[in-house]
């Protein structure tokens, strides 16, 4: 089961490594049209100086040498390449580098000039500007033309024609820069993420440790420890509510648990009066030689005062146990003979009803524990097994001391249970049969048992095998045990 | 024997009164703790059957008060009170014995024998004096290999001077632990009854005899050889 905070971890971890991921491919983006506009701005100022270069002369395009372009084109570690076509298509000139290839012949407008990646010669990716111009003749030996006046009729110049001029360059700085940048991204990125994770973590422990400690506090209450609560310690505001609702909610189920052991108790103990009173008339009537006639009801009613009794006691060691006001003192016994002793007691039930009982079991087997407590526990196991195993069939009961623990089990077809119903066999008074024609059992015997073994620390299991057998087992661990 | 039951309970009160005196005791009762104080102060029993929770003043108290002023009669506490903080509490404020309610009475029965028995230095249910054998549980007379048959009050008699054989015993000390409330004492009832006791008795050659010292009481004694 994934825990809470692992699961916030996990999930912001998740959450923040595509945000940076998101955001690095964005940036990365953003960079690289950025370092391609520029450079486009950079080729664009360099065709308009081209253009500023170029005269006419008697059909002829000289450059201007004095506009120092070879300079201007020179920029940067990768050359610029420049094509330069007549109107009708001819092409007027181009960078010497270039040797015979062309580059792409870009439709500028005189208004408009354009860009575009282009393929330059040689295989390689860059980028390319054209700009529209147009060629100017001197009159009275000189003609001047402007690039920032394209769109103004010149006065003293005569258009002679229009030319595109195409300059391109390589994309190999932009990617090297975009290279440097994602190099530098990454590792940013993952220490970012490593930090973050880190603090992440730190941050989700301190933050949720009220929480864990709330939730540890929680899984260990019981009913001995409800009325504790979960403590009044601070916490933070988001977890008080919870808090102070659940110490209510825990208040009234231990006020409830009190009020029935409470009420166990004071039954319990009325009832011993009257059934003491009971009991002593019927007693005494039956020590009177002339209640011969009336013997016979006279025990009638002795047997179920001694039923109501029995049921009275039980209620009274349960409630002992469970609140532990008993002293509990552990003394070495045998409790293979216990178990002996248990199965003897059961002989005439377990003859009348024709079952089979296989004692498994290596004598003796010494234990530390409360011998009367232990007993008892056996005991209910071994008569619950006895009087609801179907008639005739077969109870086999296991006594093992083994890795420092003893194990008692004791095994019994229960065909009339069903999965659902292992659950409440510990219940008190819970009996299958609800319509309580069962006048002997009262359904305490299996929930003394578990109070038995809360109270010595044994660990209880009732289980319903496939083969629909009911496996209830007893076992203590650490206890000081060996096969003598 | 006699023995006083102090318990609030009147159906316990009535029964264990008429058990008990079925049983060969005699009984008084009291119904809370003033009166139990008081009967035990005015009276001699052989055991105290105690219930702890009374009315007016309750057992423990009782108890505290007649061990203060140096009553060792044996008590045996009756009660509902469970916890092993209240049977320590019983011992150590000089109960012999503790029973549980509910109890089986024969159980009691048995404890208040024992009790009764101890009170006179006897460790088995069986008295004796040589060839005469009393079993105070089966409450059986055995002379000679022959079964006495005794009546009621006879056995009663028999069992406390056996119990004080070669002690004498006053007609005020017979009265006080054969006798008691329900049972109006005539002037010449135990006379009458050493008299039948004593007839029975020399029946047999070698009865123990009951002698009487003229004056002070009566002594059971082996036969003279």
């Amino acid at each position: 089961m994934i825990s809470l905070r692992d699961r916030l971890a996990l999930t912001l971890a998740l959450g923040a490594g595509v945000i940076l991921v998101l955001a690095g491919v964005v940036m990365d983006r953003m960079l690289r049209v950025e370092l391609v506009r520029r450079q486009d701005a950079a080729l664009l100022a360099r065709a308009w100086a081209l253009a500023n270069a170029l005269r006419a002369d008697d059909g002829a395009i000289e450059l201007e040498s004095t506009y120092g372009f070879d300079a201007a084109l020179a920029g940067g570690e990768e050359p610029v390449l420049f094509q330069v076509w007549h109107q009708d298509g001819r092409v007027a000139g181009r960078s010497a580098r270039m040797g015979h290839s062309a580059l792409p012949q870009l439709e500028a407008r005189l208004d408009a000039p354009v860009s575009a990646d282009a393929d330059l010669p040689g295989g390689i990716r860059g980028r390319a500007v054209g700009v529209r111009m147009q060629l100017v003749a001197e009159e009275a030996g000189e003609a001047e033309r402007t690039l920032d006046h394209m769109d103004a009729e010149p006065a003293l110049v005569r258009p002679v024609e229009e030319l595109t001029i195409v300059l391109a360059q390589s994309l190999r700085d932009v990617e090297s820069t975009m290279s440097e940048f994602r190099r530098g991204a990454f590792v940013v990125g993952a220490v970012t993420l490593t930090m973050g994770g880190l603090l992440l973590a730190w941050a989700l422990r301190r933050g949720l440790a009220p929480l864990q400690r709330l939730a540890e506090r929680a899984a260990a209450l019981d009913t001995d420890s409800i009325g504790a609560g979960l403590g009044a310690d601070a916490l933070p505001v988001e977890l008080e509510p919870i808090r102070n609702r659940f110490n209510e909610l825990l208040a009234r189920l231990h006020d409830g648990f009190e009020r029935e052991r409470r009420f166990n108790s004071a039954v319990s103990h009325e009832l011993r009066t009257p059934i003491a009173e009971l009991r002593t008339l019927v007693e005494v009537e039956l020590l009177d030689r002339n209640s011969v006639a009336r013997e016979a009801p006279l025990r009638m009613v002795l047997s179920v005062t001694q039923r109501m009794q029995a049921l009275v006691e039980a209620l009274m060691l349960l409630r002992r146990v469970e609140t532990g006001e008993s002293e509990l003192p552990r003394t070495t016994c045998d409790v293979s003979q216990i178990v002996d002793e248990t199965v003897e007691a059961n002989r005439s039930t377990i003859a009348a009803r024709g079952l089979t009982i296989d004692v498994h079991c290596t004598r003796p087997v010494i234990g530390e524990t409360h011998r009367e407590l232990f007993a008892c526990a056996v005991r209910n196991l071994i008569a619950n097994a006895v009087d609801h195993a179907p008639a005739r069939s077969r109870v086999e009961i296991r006594l093992a001391a083994e890795a420092g623990r003893i194990r008692f089990e004791v095994a019994n077809p229960a065909p009339d249970l069903e999965p659902g119903d292992v659950e409440h066999l510990l219940e008190p008074f819970w009996r299958k049969d609800r319509s309580r024609t069962d006048s002997v059992h009262a359904g305490l015997g299996l929930s003394i048992t578990h109070a038995i073994a809360r109270a010595l620390e044994l660990e209880f299991s009732a289980s319903l095998s496939p083969e629909g057998d009911l496996h209830c087992a007893l076992v203590a661990h650490g206890s000081r045990s060996r096969h003598a | 024997m006699k023995v006083l039951v102090v318990e609030d309970s009147p159906v316990i009160r009535q029964g264990l009164a008429t058990g008990l005196r079925r049983s060969g005791f005699a009984v008084d009762v009291a119904g809370d703790g003033a009166e139990g104080l008081w009967r035990a102060e005015s009276n001699t029993y052989d055991v105290i059957v105690l219930d702890i929770m009374l009315p007016k003043l309750d057992g423990w108290a009782l108890l505290e008060r007649i061990r203060a002023r140096g009553d060792k009669t044996a008590v045996l506490i009756l009660t509902a009170k469970d916890a092993v903080d209240d049977r320590v509490r019983g011992f150590d404020s000089g109960a012999q014995d503790y029973l549980i309610k509910p109890f089986a009475f024969e159980e009691l029965l048995a404890r208040v024998r024992s009790l009764c028995g101890r009170s006179f230095g006897l460790e088995s249910k069986l008295a004796r004096c040589g060839e005469l054998v009393v079993d105070l549980s089966a409450r059986r007379v055995m002379l000679g290999g022959r079964e006495l048959d005794l009546a009621r009050r006879e056995f009663m008699l028999l069992e406390y001077i056996l119990l004080r054989s070669g002690q004498v015993v006053s007609r005020t000390e017979v009265e006080a632990h054969l006798y008691d409330d329900a049972n109006e004492i005539t002037s010449n009832a135990v006379d009458a009854t050493f008299a039948r006791l004593r007839r029975k008795l020399e029946e047999f050659d070698d009865a123990p005899v009951i002698r009487t010292v003229r004056g002070m009481g009566w002594v059971l004694e082996q036969p003279a050889r």
